[in-house]
């Protein structure tokens, strides 16, 4: 009897012993699994660009890097905000972040995490109309907007990023109605059903359909003519006030010590600025691999909050 | 058995409470502009449940009213022995102290305990679970389990499992 | 198009790709036939390991999963009354009965066989009739979304034996489970108590393990375990697939009518599965001669439930390779992997890139044999493991769902969740309350909310009045009443309520 006793707590000291000793967070980081997590929908752009670098990170650092997709933003945000600050958990998402603090569906900031910095840049998203409408700017669209005010839908996404693109649209003047939609594939599938006039869609969804004469697009919400479409006008050149590029960012929990927050920027510094990683980011997605650091980081995100605040504080 | 006598009584009370528990959080779902209100639907299935809980206890009532033979509905636990609710009791103990457990201890030691508690307590007194040693045969049953789903899982799968707080 | 299957044969016929065909179906039905563990889990942990193969061998490797973990949950939902996946929730309702009589194997070969058909059925309509049935599913939008959800609803009351009352009782708790969350579009808070983890609501997985692994522990640990309890499995080594020729044409209607509705709910974008084997059950017993022997142990309702979710999978893949909309979570995934190859879904695929569309229709009749191969293969393994004595069975499938439960949430909240639902699934399984229309509102309810809202953000005078414009809308509204009304008049009419 002694015996068995000893044996099975033998088994047990034996059993943590080698699942913890070696993954000890004290020694060699990152020594074990990390999870990338990932707010929204599996299939869309920002998991496969997250993909694409836990790909890299585990190639890099030699331990496995998963990515958990959670269709609950608030939800994704918490989870790596109340976890561990042991640098095993990192969240990458877009701007999607600040709507969320804008519309206080989250109670903390980006100062309340570990900001690594940005790590993909994107074109704004393209407004896409049906071409049996006729719309070939946006002038045309305020223009049958004037006609018939709060007649015509653009599908947005409530609580993303896509809203605050129809609302800086809505307060340039363009008098159309926002409807709610889960993401580009549901946007893709009301357009095609014509139940919808137009929707902000990512180019590389939206091209197809644009090129064999399904859809017109008006505009792309970038600053400047994309590298990739440059034939699309921007709002702005056409004299509305609204750009919305996305960036990707990945960030820990607060807490961190500074050497896992080195290791982690050496990393995403290797991986972004590595020519071959930014051409497959390209091909795949027609998104900038990118390192900008915290600072800068900070101070771009920083300088567009006030602008959600406003438009989706009410 | 009880369950079965007053079973309208029961599942009345039950969804007349839930109706009256959800009721009290209607107040504090924020009132938007955005599409329809969001109250609307939790107010309509609290309705529903609150005047099915009370068509349900009203049923039950009347059927006990009309039951002929009164000393027929004292409490009666028939089929539901002392034995039994002690098993359920623990079963129910053993998992709350598995979760209450599991961040603090991670998933083997937590996992270790479930098995080993549960399994102990649902094995049946027959003959054959007599022997003396059948306990440590459990634990080491519990333990190897444990051990097994957490490597296959972790290790292999790349699901992480919790580890436990204590540990660095 | 002969040449476009030419090309689609010479990619797929490798030993690497049939191999990796098989393995993906054979982790599949093991992930499957675990409670808690998911197709979509084990197609997230495989998904790393695609993006190292070539495209079309990642694809088979995804898509033996998907088709083995759909069929592998059926052998846990018939021998310990646990649904392995979401998608065989029905098949609990007549296949335990069936494997407590000591018919386990002939359950599961028959639900193995309907399974085969199933992915047959969806694999036909996938060649024959792709393009139609896309355009078809865009004509769906938020007014027959809603009209589909209330449509599904009044399903429920088919599903209602006993008590009316309690059945619309389990069906207002299930809605209510459903609206615990943040609400669409304007995210506020509702039902939550001011817990923050209720946030995101209850996931299915959490409320399946917690009704049914959970519920089960607690109806073991209430019996009297004096002797060992296994599941008695009689009738071994059946020949075939344990249904006579009669049987096979008796069962035809219902097996082309469950097909058709798995077919259908594949199509349409954001249901799955496992909405298909709730609507497909329900719609069988509606139609039935004898709706009474439903849950009883009858082979019809194994039939409805296996086939629809089986076909869904063919259906799922419509909308993907036409449009480049996925028609369910799995295939959101497998949407993923062909982006990361390079492949791009949708109407210019069939025209530049035919040979991989052929190759991927190819990929899923195959995927139906090898699931079948599989399963019938490893029966009498899955037998034997789940034949162990009910006190060291149990409490091992209740880990293996935590590791499910805390897998898909990442939460330990929802693992505390399924302790106290277990309690709820013992309380209302001792109070008869039934489970089902539980289920089906909590499934559904999201669907009616979100497109009714929707609806009224698109119609013109946001009026409701608007959602009458469609004739779809207006059909399935009729079928609704329909379907409502007359058996409960009919139930009413039985039981005296006052």
């Amino acid at each position: 009897m002694k015996k068995k006793i000893t044996l099975i707590i033998i088994l047990l000291i034996f059993s943590l012993i080698s699942v913890n000793a070696t993954e000890s967070s004290n020694v060699n980081y990152p020594n074990r699994t990390i999870e990338l997590v990932v707010p929204g929908t599996v299939g869309q752009d920002s998991d496969i660009s997250a993909r694409l670098y836990a790909e890299e990170l585990s190639k890099l650092w030699k331990v496995p890097v998963i990515v958990n997709v959670i269709s609950n933003t608030p939800s994704a945000i918490r989870l790596v905000h109340e976890a561990k600050p042991d640098g095993y958990m990192a969240l990458m998402m877009n701007d999607a972040f600040f709507t969320n603090v804008a519309q206080r569906t989250i109670d903390f900031g980006i100062e309340d995490m570990t900001l690594l910095g940005i790590v993909e840049q994107s074109d704004g998203q393209v407004l896409v109309s049906r071409s049996e409408l006729g719309w070939k700017n946006l002038d045309d669209l305020k223009e049958a907007c004037d006609k018939e005010p709060d007649t015509y839908t653009v599908a947005v996404a409530f609580g993303a990023t896509t809203v605050v693109m129809g609302k800086m649209l809505v307060n340039e003047g363009i008098q159309c109605r926002l409807v709610d939609s889960s993401g580009g594939a549901d946007r893709i599938a009301s357009m095609l059903g014509k139940h919808i006039d137009a929707a902000f869609l990512v180019w590389s969804s939206a091209k197809e359909y644009v090129e064999n004469g399904q859809w017109n697009v008006l505009c792309i919400l970038n600053p400047e003519r994309s590298k990739v479409a440059p034939e699309i006008p921007t709002a702005i050149e056409q004299g509305y006030n609204a750009e919305f590029p996305t960036r990707h960012f990945i960030a820990l929990t607060g807490g961190v010590n500074d050497d896992i927050i080195r290791t982690w920027n050496e990393a995403l510094s290797s991986i972004s600025n590595n020519p071959d990683f930014q051409e497959l980011m390209f091909e795949k997605l027609f998104a900038t691999a990118c390192f900008i650091g915290k600072e800068e980081s900070l101070r771009i995100f920083n300088s567009r909050q006030p602008l959600l605040n406003e438009i989706l504080g009410e | 058995m009880l369950f079965q006598k007053y079973e309208k009584l029961f599942s009345g009370s039950f969804f007349l409470l839930i109706g009256i528990l959800l009721a009290t959080q209607i107040n504090k779902i924020k009132i938007t502009n955005i599409s329809m209100d969001s109250r609307l639907l939790p107010i309509i299935v609290v309705s529903i449940l609150s005047v099915i809980g009370l068509l349900l206890v009203i049923e039950g009532i009347v059927e006990i009213i009309k039951q002929k033979n009164l000393n027929s509905t004292k409490l009666n636990f028939g089929q539901i022995t002392k034995k039994n609710i002690k098993n359920i009791l623990c079963c129910f103990l053993i998992t709350v102290l598995f979760v209450y457990l599991l961040p603090i201890f991670g998933f083997i030691i937590s996992g270790s305990m479930l098995l080993f508690g549960i399994i102990l307590t649902l094995t049946p007194k027959g003959k054959q679970y007599k022997r003396e040693n059948i306990i440590y045969y459990f634990l080491f049953l519990s333990v190897a389990i444990t051990t097994g789903i957490y490597f296959l899982f972790v290790k292999i799968f790349l699901i992480l499992l919790p580890r436990g707080n204590i540990w660095p | 198009m002969l040449e476009y299957l030419n090309e689609g044969l010479a990619l797929i016929t490798n030993l690497r790709c049939i191999l990796l065909l098989f393995g993906g179906t054979i982790l599949g039905v093991l992930f499957g036939c675990v409670p808690g563990l998911t197709t979509n889990m084990c197609l997230v942990v495989m998904l790393p390991l695609s993006f190292t193969l070539k495209s079309i061998d990642a694809i088979s490797l995804l898509m033996g999963i998907q088709v083995g973990g759909c069929t592998g949950g059926l052998i846990s939902a018939i021998l310990i009354n646990i649904p392995g996946t979401p998608a065989n929730i029905c098949t609990t309702f007549d296949g335990h009965p069936m494997a407590k009589r000591g018919e386990a194997e002939r359950a599961i070969n028959i639900s193995l066989f309907y399974s085969f058909l199933g992915n047959l059925l969806g694999f036909a309509a996938l060649i024959s009739i792709a393009p139609w049935l896309a355009n078809f599913s865009l004509k769906f939008g938020y007014y027959e979304f809603f009209a589909i959800g209330v449509f599904s609803i009044t399903i429920i009351s088919t599903l209602i034996s006993d008590s009316v009352l309690k059945g619309l009782g389990s069906a207002a708790l299930g809605m209510a489970l459903a609206l615990i969350g943040t609400a669409p579009i304007d995210y506020a808070n509702r039902l939550t108590f001011g817990v923050i983890n209720l946030d995101g609501g209850i996931q299915l997985i959490t409320l399946t393990i917690g009704l049914y692994a959970f519920g089960a522990l607690y109806e073991v640990a209430e019996k009297d375990l004096e002797i060992e309890r296994t599941i008695q499995n009689t009738k071994r080594n059946i020949k075939g697939f344990g249904i006579s020729l009669k049987e096979f044409s008796q069962q035809s209607f219902n097996m082309i009518r469950s097909a058709i509705i798995g077919i259908i709910i594949g199509v349409l974008p954001g249901l799955g599965a496992h909405i298909s084997n709730l609507v497909a059950y329900s719609i069988a017993k509606n139609q039935s001669k004898y709706p009474e022997k439903y849950g009883t142990g009858i082979i019809d309702g194994l039939v409805a439930s296996e086939t629809s979710n089986n076909a869904t999978i063919g259906g799922a893949y419509i909308p993907l390779l036409t449009l480049g909309i996925p028609g369910d979570g799995s295939t959101a995934l497998i949407l993923a992997t062909l982006i990361i190859h390079g492949i791009v879904p949708g109407p210019s695929l069939f025209r530049n890139q035919g040979d991989i569309v052929y190759a991927i229709f190819l990929l899923l009749l195959i995927a139906s044999f090898s699931m079948l191969i599989v399963i019938k293969g490893l029966l009498h393994y899955f037998i034997s493991a789940l034949s162990l004595p009910e006190h060291i069975l149990i409490p091992i499938i209740i880990l293996l769902s935590v590791v499910g439960v805390f897998g898909s949430t990442k939460l330990i909240f929802d693992i505390w969740l399924c302790v106290f639902i277990g309690l709820l699934a013992f309380f209302m399984n001792k109070v008869k309350i039934p489970l089902g229309p539980l289920l089906i509102a909590y499934v559904i309810t999201p669907i009616i909310e979100i497109n009714l809202r929707r609806g009224l953000m698109v119609a013109k005078n946001r009026t409701f009045w608007e959602f009458f414009q469609s004739p779809i809308f207006c059909v399935l509204i009729c079928l609704s009443i329909l379907v409502a009304t007359l058996p409960l008049i009919i139930k009413i009419k039985k039981q005296k309520v006052f």
